[in-house]
């Protein structure tokens, strides 16, 4: 099957309430934004390179058959984005803070480019810890942060995907922002 | 924390959030009365939303996808790979990823290496894991770590090693003092499997302690052979069109910086006494807990190797640790041929110390016979000096034609062809970056755009006003349908031509050109070169001539930049390194099209995001090229401008300007930093060198006149505004630098006069605003700011422009407001915050002076 039937498929699956789609569908979406990802970063002119979307708008509509889809399959497929976004980054912040405390024996030796400071891996490991106590607390408040956070969507393009008015976005946002600053300047 | 009123705590912290002052406050006691729990958390929730005003407003896309391109995803894991099961990542680095694997068939545990697409793209990649797998997999030894093989599955090509348990070298060195015995231990096993390697031709070009693996038992792994080259190519083991030689030509060197060899940073053809060096670091490391050339800085690291003996050990009492340290000084060496000559003779060494038995070799000399050596070694130089001094004489008399220091004027495009003309100034560039680095020539390249380009200055005159003995000049003309660039290199003193040249431009095969170009130059100067010299000029910056096409066209919009012409530059190199990933220069440029890119450009990006990308492509360039001078003058640039980085700053400047001594650039740079952080004198004198490095450029003219204006020698600054001025009256930079003289001289009218005759809004309107206020004429002064208003967008709101006319004005809530702004968007201003003389009404206030603190300066 070409990966972009099997990747509208399991896209619709989920849609429709399969949660074993979502598994299939991670790693085929993370491997395209790698590809775009490293793309955009070394080629096209850079006053396009940052605008938020267009990395995963791209992802999109390489990855899904636009004729067989709703709609609703966009909004879905940006949060899938935001959450893989999510995981990497803290991987990559937990990576970067264990190399630092030199805990674990790795068979690895190619030169480590870090790109992430310090206080921005702790910051990100904190704000994981704490995003998953809000998540216990609101839902919906820890996906408004996952998707214009992480995702880097507009409060409009966060709305559309959690289906409710921009103004509900707007004051989730503000609730959980002012929550996580606290919890982690708590916890330091 | 409970939290089982959430509802009510929300509902409160919206609605306390639309009131403000004594109004939230009583609302907030009234509606939590009695529940002082409940007050407190709302009240605790408002305070962190006012007072984090930067936590999460950034999105983290933009350093996720950067993290997305360097770094893999490690989404192998569970993943069955030809018969290999992925079982976790062990780590991942710059190049590549290595994951565990089990081997279903072997039924042994593995480890797969597999290199980044970065690398794979051009097949280059491909070659370097195919040399490296094919060159260790000739090794057998039990401090080598084993390659099984390389294979190919899914379109990937991975490498398949032995799997070691155990800690990387650094860990140990991290953790504790390593007692002697240990050391030596680990010194031998090391250095054996070295031995084994390099009787086999294979050096391993990356010895560093992360590469070294350290078993429970003791044992030592030695990873990663990855940059292990032949030396001697042994039959049966080149592949068919694999050339082993060809990676290296790249000038690619990857490694960690602080533990290369001198001749490594140097780019120059390496042997095995490369990776002596690297292990006499290790060894020495071992001993002195860190690293003995590693400094805060890439930049200062690289000098460090490059000139500094490593810093004396602490009083070493212990007998075999004074001798271990003497091995590791020997390695360190900054000659090869002074070091151990061969790895066998280093091994010999360390296996007698750890016998506790004498040391066999020189290095055993006892503190007389070892001055004496020194006195002796005075000697035979000052002989040598003499003999020198002797030839010298004798050269001059028997030959007038001594050509030591070179310009290369900016070729003509005679030929009426538009398309040639980025070819001419592109030659021109890459001649003087090619000479440039000889030790025995000095190569001036001035920048002459509106002198000598366009109004044909004898060249004479020019090489005269340059102090050199010779200039270079070359016209593009056109026969019979084909390009021809003609050159000649004058004598400057008897005005007599030294050489002539007519060469084809082949426009597929430019570096061949300028390779003929070059070899004729050259063999007409009375220089010699070595051996690492002739190969490096005749080493084309990239073998993909479209590559070098492009760069070459990059480079001409760079030089007649404006913003346009700074866009198509960015474009334009990019596609060059697109084509070639491993192509310094293009990187380079980038990274300084970039960087100047926020000044011009009021676009839609913002400083930051600019910047992460200069700050990317200059490390990109180092990254293959550790001593291309502008890259490192553009990772001071941004240090300076950016980070606010002076040490930094102020280290990559003088490494750059050490690198390529006829450079003005990093001068340039350098004496804006020094005055912006109030050392004018120091400042004066950079400047000065700068322009007198290119005498003809406006820009390093204007810099001298602004340093003396920072430095309030406003005399001194008129003086060379006007040389600019009497040139081109409608200079609007010397404008400028005018009217805020006569700003300082109180001279206001004067000022707006000046003011008016500059173009660009953006440019003049902040200082005619400030002109205004101080004449007491407030109504056109907020015009101004009106007018600064229309011209803000969204990513700029101009709020240095605006703070200088509330400066004026005398409204330091607002100007302080702005000057906040700026701040927080690093405008480029920014950093010249405490010396610009437009700035002092402010110095008394108490938020200046904790302004100053925050770009790390003393108020």
């Amino acid at each position: 099957m070409p990966p972009t039937s099997e990747i509208t498929i399991l896209l619709t699956d989920w849609c429709n309430g399969d949660q074993t789609a979502l598994e299939k569908l991670m790693p085929l979406v993370e491997r395209e934004l790698h590809h775009i990802a490293s793309r955009y970063m070394r080629r096209e002119n850079p006053s396009h390179t940052l605008q938020t979307t267009a990395l995963v708008n791209e992802a999109y509509l390489r990855l899904v058959d636009q004729k067989n889809v709703r709609w609703q399959n966009r909004a879905h497929f940006f949060a899938i984005a935001a959450q893989i976004m999510r995981r990497i980054l803290l991987n990559y912040a937990r990576d970067r803070h264990r190399a630092k405390r030199g805990g674990r024996a790795i068979q690895v030796s190619l030169s480590e480019v870090s790109m992430m400071s310090e206080e921005k891996s702790s910051e990100l490991i904190a704000l994981d810890e704490a995003l998953k106590r809000l998540a216990a607390v609101d839902e919906r408040k820890c996906r408004v942060v996952e998707l214009k956070y992480f995702g880097g969507l507009s409060v409009e393009e966060t709305a559309e995907v959690l289906q409710v008015a921009p103004i509900t976005v707007m004051r989730d946002w503000n609730m959980a922002k002012a929550w996580l600053a606290r919890e982690i300047r708590n916890g330091d | 924390m409970e939290i089982n009123n959430w509802q009510e705590i929300e509902t409160l912290f919206h609605a306390a959030l639309q009131r403000a002052g004594p109004e939230r406050a009583a609302y907030l006691s009234q509606e939590c009365s009695g529940n002082a729990l409940l007050l407190r958390e709302v009240e605790s929730l408002i305070t962190a939303f006012e007072t984090e005003h930067s936590f999460m407003e950034q999105p983290a896309l933009s350093l996720g996808m950067q993290v997305l391109v360097d770094v893999p995803s490690g989404s192998l894991v569970g993943q069955l790979i030809s018969h290999y099961k992925i079982v976790r990542l062990l780590g991942r680095g710059g190049m590549g990823e290595v994951y565990l694997a089990e081997d279903c068939r072997l039924e042994r545990h593995v480890a797969l290496k597999f290199l980044t697409h970065n690398f794979l793209d051009d097949g280059r990649g491909k070659r370097y894991l195919a040399r490296e797998a094919k060159a260790v997999a000739l090794l057998e030894h039990p401090n080598i770590c084993a390659v099984y093989g390389i294979e190919e599955a899914d379109g990937q090509n991975f490498i398949v090693m032995q799997f070691v348990e155990g800690q990387t070298l650094d860990h140990l060195i991290d953790d504790d003092r390593l007692e002697v015995e240990r050391i030596l231990a680990l010194a031998e096993q090391i250095a054996s499997a070295l031995s084994a390697a390099h009787a086999r031709g294979i050096i391993h070009r990356d010895i560093k302690p992360q590469n070294i693996m350290v078993t429970a038992s003791g044992g030592v792994k030695v990873l990663d052979f990855g940059l292990a080259k032949l030396i001697e190519e042994k039959p049966g083991v080149k592949g068919a069109g694999d050339n082993p030689s060809q990676v290296s030509q790249q000038g690619l060197i990857i490694g960690t910086l602080a533990y290369m060899s001198p001749e490594q940073l140097r780019a120059e053809e390496l042997d095995y006494k490369s990776d002596i060096f690297s292990f006499g670091i290790v060894l020495d490391e071992m001993l002195r807990g860190k690293n003995c050339f590693k400094r805060a800085s890439e930049a200062e690291t690289i000098s460090a190797i490059l000139a500094n003996d490593p810093p004396p050990l602490d009083a070493l009492t212990h007998l075999i640790k004074r001798e271990t340290a003497r091995i590791a000084l020997k390695c360190l060496k900054k000659n090869r041929d002074e070091r151990y000559q061969s790895t066998d003779e280093l091994l010999l060494d360390v296996r007698s110390l750890q016998k506790g038995d004498a040391i066999q070799s020189q290095a055993r000399l006892t503190g007389f016979a070892r001055r004496a050596v020194k006195r002796g070694s005075y000697a035979v130089a000052g002989l040598a000096l003499i003999v020198v001094l002797l030839s010298l004489l004798a050269f001059q008399y028997f030959n007038h034609m001594r050509v030591r220091t070179l310009a290369i004027l900016p070729f003509s495009n005679e030929s009426g062809d538009a398309g040639a003309e980025y070819v001419s100034d592109g030659l021109t560039q890459s001649l003087s970056d090619k000479l440039s680095p000889l030790s025995k020539l000095s190569v001036k390249s001035p920048t002459m755009v509106s002198v000598y380009k366009n109004r044909k200055t004898d060249p004479l005159v020019a090489g005269r006003e340059l102090k050199v003995e010779a200039v270079l000049v070359g016209k593009i003309i056109k026969e019979d349908d084909a390009l021809f660039l003609n050159t000649r290199l004058l004598n400057t003193a008897d005005d007599s031509t030294l050489w002539e040249g007519h060469v084809k431009i082949e426009m597929d095969e430019i570096p061949t050109t300028q390779n003929k170009i070059i070899g004729n130059v050259i063999s007409n100067l009375p220089v010699s070169l070595s051996e690492d010299e002739r190969k490096s000029l005749t080493r084309p910056q990239t073998e993909q001539p479209e590559a070098f096409r492009l760069y070459l066209l990059g480079q001409y919009y760079w030089k007649n930049r404006n913003e346009e012409n700074i866009k198509k530059a960015v474009s334009l190199f990019n596609r060059a390194t697109d084509i070639d990933p491993l192509y310094a220069q293009a990187h380079a440029g980038l990274a300084n099209s970039l960087v100047m890119l926020p000044r011009t450009s009021f676009g839609a990006q913002s400083t930051r995001d600019v910047m992460a990308q200069a700050r990317a492509a200059a490390r990109q360039a180092i990254l293959i090229d550790p001593l291309l001078s502008e890259a490192h003058t553009s990772l001071g640039i941004i240090a300076f401008t950016y980070d606010w980085d002076w040490r930094e700053a102020e280290s990559r400047f003088q490494l750059a300007s050490h690198l390529k001594p006829d450079d003005a650039a990093p001068h340039y740079w350098y004496s804006n930093m020094l005055t912006a952080m109030g050392r004018f004198d120091e400042a004066v004198k950079e400047s000065v060198i700068a322009r007198e490095l290119d005498p003809f450029s406006p820009a390093e003219t204007l810099n001298v006149g602004s340093t003396f204006y920072n430095a309030r020698l406003f005399d001194r600054a008129t003086e060379y505004d006007r040389r600019l001025l009497d040139e081109n009256p409608n200079n609007s930079r010397a404008l400028y630098l005018q009217g805020l003289i006569l700003l300082k001289q109180e001279k206001y009218d004067d000022a707006i006069q000046v003011f008016k005759k500059i173009e660009n809004k953006i440019y003049r309107d902040a200082v005619l605003g400030y002109a205004y206020a101080k004449l007491g004429d407030r109504d056109d002064a907020l015009g101004m700011i009106k007018e600064l208003e229309e011209l803000s967008k969204p990513e700029n709101k101009l709020p240095m422009e605006k703070a200088i006319v509330y400066i004026g004005l005398n409204d330091k809530e607002n100007a302080f407001k702005f000057l906040e702004e700026a701040y927080t968007e690093h405008f480029i201003t920014v950093a010249y915050l405490k010396v610009e003389p437009i700035f002092d009404d402010l110095h008394s206030d108490r938020r200046f002076a904790d302004l100053i603190r925050r770009i790390n300066l003393n108020p």
